[in-house]
């Protein structure tokens, strides 16, 4: 009896297991049975809707290894429609496995389609449970076509490669990402006004083009990357960037770290103010002549003060082009004044009150001199 | 006794709680959260009281004594059909977060049945061994659930949370602390924990413990608004997995599969205790029937009533909808009013007996 009661236990076990690590009726599929999504891009083009998947060909890209040359790593597969599900639907039936999205590195949206379409479909995206949510949100201006085959042709991977050139200059502090979550938390927001990195093609590679600005639920701007410093200084964690100032005769090149930023809102009589104090601090690196420089205390000073001046003016810029050129809080101001005060906030029409609010920008530069190299003069040692 | 409550308590609140939070008391969400681990506190204390005063018996036994006969068996079947209620909820959120995470096609009657095949099984061996396995689940559990929640909330931001208090949302703490109950409900397994001289610090421990459980919830909640953001946490449904997709982790990719491992022992323990509290129950009421036709009847029991509300549109809504009450009684009402007769019955026979020996 007992040894028949332990058999069933056995039994019992090993069938439980069978279905909780395989599952039935199809639940384990091979990794080979699935189209794996590394990049998913949209178009609009006219009335018509674009989708370019990247897929990860597995199979190829072994048997490559195997052979000498052989196929590509990457394929890439289009499909369009009247509308975006029937577009998705026309890709569905070209494609010879079920569809896997939780490999989605970078989902690209052209200008086009982001104008009108941008809510749409990442309301689409959040809504599918398998779709990868850490995914990257770009836009382009190129056509998707052109971006997938270039990469393609150099067995490089569209939404690999975007992520990887967005991550590296995040970690070096030239630049700021959201994942599609954050996106989609400030559309589900009153008030939106969002940056999303706009990428493009630079000799044949994908590289960060600037950032596209976000009011509502459109496009409504684009700030090119080389006039970007200042909003990145804003919004990023830990930036920093190199300047080229002229001094004297000789073209100083000055990397500049922000070290300190604080924002601090007030608010009286109806009227909003922002507080901006920033503490950079700055490193000689080289300048365009020879050495020595006969860099003194007075060279020191006068650098920092035009430097100082020169960060202030961009930042200053920064806010003001928010203000009056999109007349859209993407600098996350909303955000830091509803901290302060909730309850007025709440009442609010940001849209209105941003085009308002005034502000003062302190900057602090400390110029260091215990970098690599020593600037100063033999009398001042 | 901590596990025993932390696991019934968190088994699928983890999950749920910071969706159901964000939706009432908003980022100040943890004042409601806090206040209510307290008044449950209260409860545990109640229920400890009573179970330190009749050592060595469960509710079902003193009661008997407290109350007479027929109210305890009434009290009996309403307990019956109260855990059964919790563990019909409780099967249909395992099947969901299985069939959504794991085994999306299949079916869902054959993930029912082996999942009562193994509450049955556990519970068949009695809540001795039963407390013994929740001491091992427990504190994998625990571990891992606060680490995955210090990686979120390094990787969160900071401004999704703040302000910890907006005045505006101060009327509706009445509300939250309403939505609330159904988080903690489910304490009143402790009354088929017989207690013995050992548990004498129970009261204490099992305030402590519900205080614990409350500052765990805010952990949950917080962590998770602080990675989706307020609105996306409204929007969600699972919401605590949804942040876990997203959170950057070192070596883990997928931080929602890791948890779901030892998510679903929390999951599987609540659903253990509580099969295993309508068993005894059933075991007290028919005392001379055999144990294994007992388990076996219940999880019978279960299967039927799984599948004949599976066609019920909103199961969760309706519980929770349905659920206020039976827990204020069973948590609160039942527990003081058996206290205030047991004490005041031991106080009248100590009396007597004054009386007697003059």
């Amino acid at each position: 009896m007992k040894k028949a009661r332990k058999a069933l236990c056995v039994l019992v076990v090993i069938l439980m297991l069978s279905v909780f690590l395989s599952g039935c009726a199809g639940d384990f599929k091979d990794i080979n049975e699935k189209s794996i999504f590394t990049a998913v891009a949209l178009d609009k083009k006219g009335d018509e809707f674009y989708f370019y998947v990247e897929i990860a060909n597995i199979e190829g890209s072994s048997n490559s290894e195997n052979k000498s040359g052989g196929s590509n790593k990457y394929i890439t597969v289009t499909s369009h429609g009247k509308t975006i599900t029937e577009a998705r639907e026309n890709m569905d039936r070209q494609l010879d496995n079920e569809v896997h999205l939780s490999a989605v590195r970078a989902l690209i949206l052209t200008e086009n389609f982001a104008k009108e379409h941008l809510v749409e479909y990442l309301n689409r995206l959040r809504a599918d449970e398998a779709y990868r949510k850490k995914t990257i949100t770009v836009i382009t201006q190129e056509d998707p076509e052109n971006l997938f085959q270039i990469c393609n042709q150099n067995n490089v991977s569209v939404g690999f490669y975007t992520e990887k050139v967005l991550k590296s200059l995040e970690e070096n502090g030239e630049t700021f990402t959201r994942t599609t979550t954050r996106l989609l938390e400030n559309l589900s927001a009153e008030y939106t006004g969002i940056l999303i990195s706009c990428i493009g093609l630079q000799d044949q590679n994908i590289s960060l083009k600037g950032y596209s600005v976000v009011n509502d639920s459109t496009i409504v701007g684009f700030i090119p990357v080389e006039e970007a410093k200042s909003v990145v200084f804003i919004k990023a964690d830990k930036p920093g960037f190199d300047y080229v100032l002229s001094y004297k005769t000789n073209q100083f090149t000055i990397e500049v770290i922000l070290k300190k930023k604080k924002i601090k809102p007030s608010y009286e009589n109806g009227e909003i103010n922002f507080d901006m104090a920033f503490d950079f601090e700055a490193k000689l690196m080289y300048g365009d002549e020879k050495t020595p420089y006969l860099f003194t205390q007075t060279d020191n000073a006068n650098l920092t003060r035009s430097l100082t001046e020169m960060l202030k003016t961009g930042l200053i810029d920064a806010v003001g082009q928010a203000q009056k050129t999109f007349q859209c809080d993407y600098l996350q101001f909303d955000d830091i004044f509803r901290i302060k005060y909730p309850s007025q906030f709440d009442e609010m029409d940001w849209q209105n009150e941003f085009e308002k609010v005034t502000y003062s920008v302190d900057v602090t530069v400390v110029l260091n001199k215990n970098g690599v190299m020593d600037y100063e003069t033999d009398e001042q040692k | 006794m901590f596990f025993i409550i932390f696991m019934t308590l968190t088994s699928y609140t983890t999950i749920d709680i910071p969706e159901m939070m964000a939706q009432t008391a908003g980022r100040s969400s943890w004042i409601p959260i806090l206040f209510t681990s307290v008044l449950f506190g209260i409860s545990a204390v109640m229920i400890a009281k009573l179970n330190n005063m009749f050592l060595g018996k469960v509710f079902f036994d003193y009661s008997q004594e407290v109350i007479g006969k027929f109210f305890a068996y009434v009290i009996a079947v309403y307990f019956i059909g109260y855990f059964l209620m919790i563990g019909v909820y409780l099967q249909y959120k395992m099947i969901g977060v299985l069939a959504s995470n794991f085994l999306p096609k299949t079916p869902k009657y054959i993930l029912m049945f082996l999942g009562l095949v193994l509450f049955a099984c556990v519970s068949y061996k009695g809540i001795t061994s039963i407390a013994r396995i929740f001491e091992i689940y427990g504190i994998s559990f625990l571990v891992i659930t606060l680490t995955i929640c210090v990686f979120m909330i390094v990787d969160g931001d900071p401004y999704n949370i703040l302000p910890l208090f907006n005045p505006s949302d101060v009327k509706e703490y009445a509300n939250t602390m309403k939505d609330l109950i159904i988080p903690f409900g489910g304490l009143e397994v402790l009354l088929i924990i017989p207690f013995t001289d050992k548990n004498k610090k129970a009261p204490v421990k099992a305030f402590f413990s519900l205080l614990f459980i409350g500052f765990f919830y805010v952990l949950v909640v917080e962590s998770t608004i602080m990675n989706l953001g307020i609105n996306n946490t409204i929007l969600l449904n699972d919401s605590f997995i949804e942040a876990l997709k997203i959170t950057e982790a070192p070596v883990i990719e997928r931080l929602d599969i890791f948890y779901l491992t030892f998510g679903l022992t929390s999951l599987f323990s609540g659903m253990i205790i509580i099969f295993c509290a309508v068993v005894e129950y059933v075991c007290r009421i028919f005392s001379k029937v055999k144990r294994l036709f007992v388990v076996t009847a219940v999880g019978i029991l279960f299967f039927v009533v799984c599948l004949a509300t599976s066609s019920l549109k909103n199961i969760s809504k309706t519980y929770e909808s349905f659920m206020f009450y039976p827990i204020i009684i069973s948590c609160f009402l039942i527990p003081l009013v058996i206290l205030i007769l047991a004490k005041n019955k031991k106080r009248t026979q100590k009396h007597s007996r004054k009386r007697a020996e003059q």
